[in-house]
């Protein structure tokens, strides 16, 4: 086992689950010019979709910026993000997925992790951010699960110390 | 063999740091009362993964191994008891990207893990 102590207290439960009674999936097509997270997050937006499950199915991305964990070099926290590494499209979409849910602040929010292949075929992967993907050629191919009721919401870890999603119930605005 | 079935409720989950990422899995199935289900998504991190391929176990050390995709389902086995059969795609600190079944009981979440589980319903 590859137990590291965080640098804050133990929470529990150690999983925490919200069920949806309901499902709805939905295949989407990217399209166009542009930043592929930012476009995305404002289609699902734009068609009342606030919280998701996202896999991408295929497709190609523009240039790209990822990132990949590194322990903290400051020593607060166990682990953080390195520099960004870029890399010129376009690129083939393998494979990845995103969590589609909202901020502190109520806004919505998408965490991404992507697995691309280069012109030589050669795999690589890591976390993208919003503006450091653009949407490539043919678009990108994605299904997104939604899950009425339930989502992800960003709130403090005391754990780890970072702001993460955590699942919730979600309640209806009217 | 072919199965019938329909898919069913749907359960958001965190793991938190520490957790074996199957047997975390697992206990989020009983939890949300899934006898057998599919990952649809999911996002987060380890610490020192180890993936089984066709040469047996591969360890990959480093903190903060971003896990890019997870694909498979949790049910039952010849025991009756819920086991998870999950591969996936992790990236390494050093930028190198592998894949693999990911070993029981031997990838430990390190900040946490984001996923998406659809109940699988099987015909009767």
């Amino acid at each position: 086992m590859s137990i590291v102590e965080q640098p804050g207290p133990v929470q529990h439960p150690r999983q925490l689950v919200a069920v949806s009674q309901t499902s709805q999936d939905y295949i989407l097509t990217l399209k166009g010019e542009g930043d592929f997270l930012t476009h995305l997050q404002e289609t699902l937006i734009a068609n009342d979709i606030h919280f998701a499950g996202i896999k991408i199915l295929g497709g190609m991305f523009g240039d790209l910026e990822y990132y990949t964990g590194i322990p903290d070099p400051a020593g607060i926290r166990i682990a953080t993000y390195g520099p960004p590494t870029p890399v010129n499209g376009p690129l083939t979409c393998l494979s990845g997925n995103a969590s589609l849910g909202r901020d502190a602040n109520d806004e919505p929010i998408i965490h991404c992790h992507a697995v691309v292949a280069d012109k030589n075929g050669r795999v690589i992967g890591g976390h993208i951010n919003k503006g450091g993907c653009a949407i490539g050629p043919r678009g990108v191919r994605l299904q997104i699960t939604t899950h009425p009721g339930v989502g992800f919401e960003v709130s403090h870890d005391l754990e780890t110390t970072f702001d993460v999603f955590h699942p919730m119930v979600i309640e209806v605005k009217t | 063999m072919i199965n019938k079935g329909q898919m069913g409720r749907v359960a958001v989950v965190r793991l938190r740091p520490n957790q074996d990422l199957c047997e975390g899995i697992v206990d989020a199935c009983r939890d949300a009362g899934f006898n057998h289900a599919l990952v649809k998504s999911a996002v987060g991190s380890l610490n020192n993964a180890t993936l089984v391929t066709s040469a047996g176990e591969i360890q990959h050390a480093g903190i903060g191994i971003e896990v890019l995709t997870l694909n498979g389902e949790v049910m039952p086995n010849s025991d009756d008891q819920l086991e998870a059969l999950l591969s996936g795609i992790i990236s390494r600190p050093d930028q190198q990207v592998h894949g693999g079944i990911f070993a029981k009981g031997k990838n430990i979440i390190c900040i946490t893990l984001e996923l998406v589980l659809q109940e699988w319903l099987p015909s009767r």
